[in-house]
């Protein structure tokens, strides 16, 4: 460990809490995530059969928009608070990443004004109001929107203030709900989403050679982040260490990322880096992996400048559930502990001939054993508007 | 320590932060009527002339990725990186405020009022017709994080960097964690700043739906917009400024969302 990573203190997680298209509730997500199952399907939410995208990665509950975001809230963070939760006061804070939700199509066309708190449930900060409240956390509390990078930089800026002593522990993670109308039509007209409309769950396949665009997903992950030695002596059971964050821009375009993946291999280096780890460390890699044409080549050339000629074993679970966007930093954040506890590998989805535009990358295609031998993973997110986010999760030394 | 080495600004007062402060503290108000808000109850906004972007568009092409929140950060950010050493750009940080409002444009209000059919509300028409006329670049420009990366593409600012939203102190959070990025050695410098704009006839709608909710417990000054940016530097944080207060910046200039309180704090 470098000198970086020692005199500080130390974070950890010690509970969590998901519901994504796969499933609601962690053990049931991972154990569809680890079998390659698919949460692409038809859209069920509105009639989508005039639309050039019919398919989504829904969430398995009822309710749309701000309701809907409230409930994943809620039934993420209720898992997350099962067992010994934290305790309320000034000691604890919340940040999560969140989107607005956008107001119903149906007020276009309402006399009545809406009712009081139907307005302020779709502001950003409504989940972070909600878990504060809910958790009678007294310390900081934020909100970061900054799209796809969302709740990585949530959990890195949650992680910064524990180390700095200003709190003992952080609600940290994120929420979207994205299989909406306007979604499906502005992304699409984009040209960012998947248009396999005649097998949906074929659509998200990254680093596939035939892949065509991203699939909506919706979603919440929760974690509670704790200083270690006040976890333990709570008597908190601790599942891994959020040993590093790193963040960076691309400052290239709005619409694509730099060809050779340069942001977002300063971001994995600095997360590396932050772990007091260098590169041979890392024993795999959650990719960002959207199943877009552009964003997968790019990633897999950070990921080539980051690790050479070694092989570092790399999966995306976007092919299982789609893309979470504000929620998939924390979702898959979840999935690399939960890689941790078990020493398992959940596999990518869909990829059937990996794109030789990707190089030599050592894809998991179905789930990996790792015999106990793993000891850090990566995690990947990055933004549209070229912001990327890498954090690194260790098992407890 | 770090300190405050320039400030950028754009408001309705102008782009001079010492005549925007002497004005905000005399009491002035840049609230005004605005024809485009005539058929609201209360028509008055306090808005920018402007702004120009000439000189700090590379692209001008851009321009048509800029919603009115980006267009009023690119010159305020740009003024306060004026004092930014070009070769500390790679490693800059920024941290940027954002509004509470869920994202609006008013270029899709052509859009959404096709799905009309018989005053009613039809969702395979906005999935057909809607779509035709969707304009194709909307979701990038009411995604939260673009003032950011516009700025950062403009500028070539490549360190850590981030967006808060929602909260009234989002201002203060982004200035606290550039400040923090500063001291803890993550970046030589940091680019903190909000914008914010609510003065198009959607958005100043919206805003009067939330106070007209039966019930509402909000009081709202009428729409404002503003950018406000800030170079945070290396420095011994000695930087005696007068303070002027968030609610006399909302006096003067009206709703201006995270930008009021981070003014508070620069004065």
């Amino acid at each position: 460990m470098t000198e970086r990573a020692v005199d500080r203190r130390r974070v950890v997680v010690t509970a969590m809490g998901m519901v994504t298209p796969l499933a609601a509730g962690l053990e049931a997500t991972w154990a569809a995530t680890l079998a390659g199952e698919n949460g692409v399907r038809a859209i069920r939410r509105f009639d989508a059969s005039a639309y050039p995208v019919r398919f989504a990665a829904e969430a398995p509950l009822k309710g749309s928009g701000a309701q809907l975001k409230a409930a994943l809230t809620r039934l993420a963070l209720d898992e997350a608070l099962r067992v010994n939760p934290p305790p309320a006061g000034p000691r604890l804070g919340v940040c999560l990443g969140s989107e607005a939700a956008r107001p119903p199509l149906e007020w276009l066309f309402r006399n009545t004004a809406p009712e009081r708190g139907e307005i302020t449930a779709l502001a950003p900060d409504a989940p972070t109001r909600y878990v504060v409240e809910r958790m009678g956390a007294e310390g900081p509390r934020s909100t970061v929107s900054t799209a796809c990078t969302s709740s990585s930089q949530a959990i890195g800026e949650a992680v910064l203030r524990i180390r700095r002593g200003e709190v003992d522990a952080m609600i940290a993670g994120g929420v979207d709900v994205l299989s909406e109308p306007l979604m499906v039509v502005g992304f699409s007209k984009l040209g960012a989403l998947s248009t396999r409309n005649d097998s949906p769950e074929l659509a998200s396949r990254p680093f596939d050679r035939n892949r065509d665009g991203f699939v909506l997903g919706e979603g919440a992950g929760m974690l509670v982040l704790e200083e270690l030695e006040s976890a333990l002596a709570r008597g908190a059971s601790i599942l891994a260490e959020v040993s590093g964050y790193g963040c960076s821009c691309n400052a290239w375009r709005i619409t694509d990322s730099p060809p050779d993946g340069r942001g977002a291999a300063a971001a994995m280096l600095e997360a590396i880096a932050d772990a007091g780890l260098t590169p041979d460390d890392i024993g795999y890699i959650n990719a960002h992996g959207t199943s877009t044409p552009q964003n997968d080549q790019s990633e897999s050339q950070a990921i080539h400048r980051v690790f050479g000629d070694r092989r570092v074993p790399v999966s995306s679970t976007k092919g299982q559930m789609g893309h979470l966007v504000a929620a998939c930093g924390a979702v898959e954040a979840i999935l690399c502990v939960l890689a941790l506890r078990d020493q398992v590998l959940p596999p990518t989805r869909n990829l059937v001939e990996p794109d030789p535009a990707c190089g030599d990358l050592d894809h998991v295609r179905v789930a990996r054993p790792t015999h106990g031998a793993l000891q850090h993973t990566l995690t990947n997110a990055f933004g549209f508007g070229g912001s990327n986010g890498s954090l690194v999760f260790s098992r407890l030394a | 320590m770090s300190r405050i080495l320039a400030i950028g600004v754009v408001t309705p007062f102008g782009d001079d932060p010492r005549v925007v402060a002497e004005r905000v503290a005399a009491g002035d108000t840049a609230l005004a009527p605005q024809p485009w808000l005539a058929q609201l109850p209360d028509p008055r906004a306090a808005v920018v002339d402007g702004p120009d972007l000439n000189g700090w568009l590379t692209r001008k092409k851009d321009a048509r990725l800029l919603a009115r929140a980006a267009r009023l950060a690119l010159p305020a950010a740009g003024r306060a990186l004026r004092a930014l050493p070009s070769e500390a750009a790679e490693h800059t940080a920024i941290y940027v405020a954002v509004g509470r409002e869920p994202p609006d444009d008013p270029d899709a209000e052509p859009s959404l009022l096709a799905m009309e059919r018989d005053g009613q509300l039809d969702l395979a028409l906005l999935g057909g017709r809607g779509r035709e006329l969707y304009p194709p670049l909307l979701p990038l420009r009411t995604l939260p994080n673009m003032v950011l990366a516009h700025i950062c593409i403009q500028h070539g600012l490549r360190g850590e960097n981030g967006t808060f939203a929602g909260e009234a102190a989002a201002g203060l959070q982004a200035l606290r964690a550039a400040c923090l990025a500063v001291d803890e050695g993550r970046a030589p410098f940091a680019l903190a700043g909000a914008s914010f704009s609510a003065t198009d006839l959607a958005s100043a709608r919206d805003r009067l739906r939330l106070v007209a909710a039966p019930g509402a417990v909000l009081e709202l000054a009428p729409p404002g917009e503003a950018a406000v940016f800030v170079l945070i530097g290396p420095g011994d944080g000695r930087d005696e400024r007068s303070a002027v207060a968030a609610d006399a910046w909302t006096a003067a200039m009206g709703d201006c969302g995270p930008v009021a309180g981070l003014w508070g704090v620069l004065g």
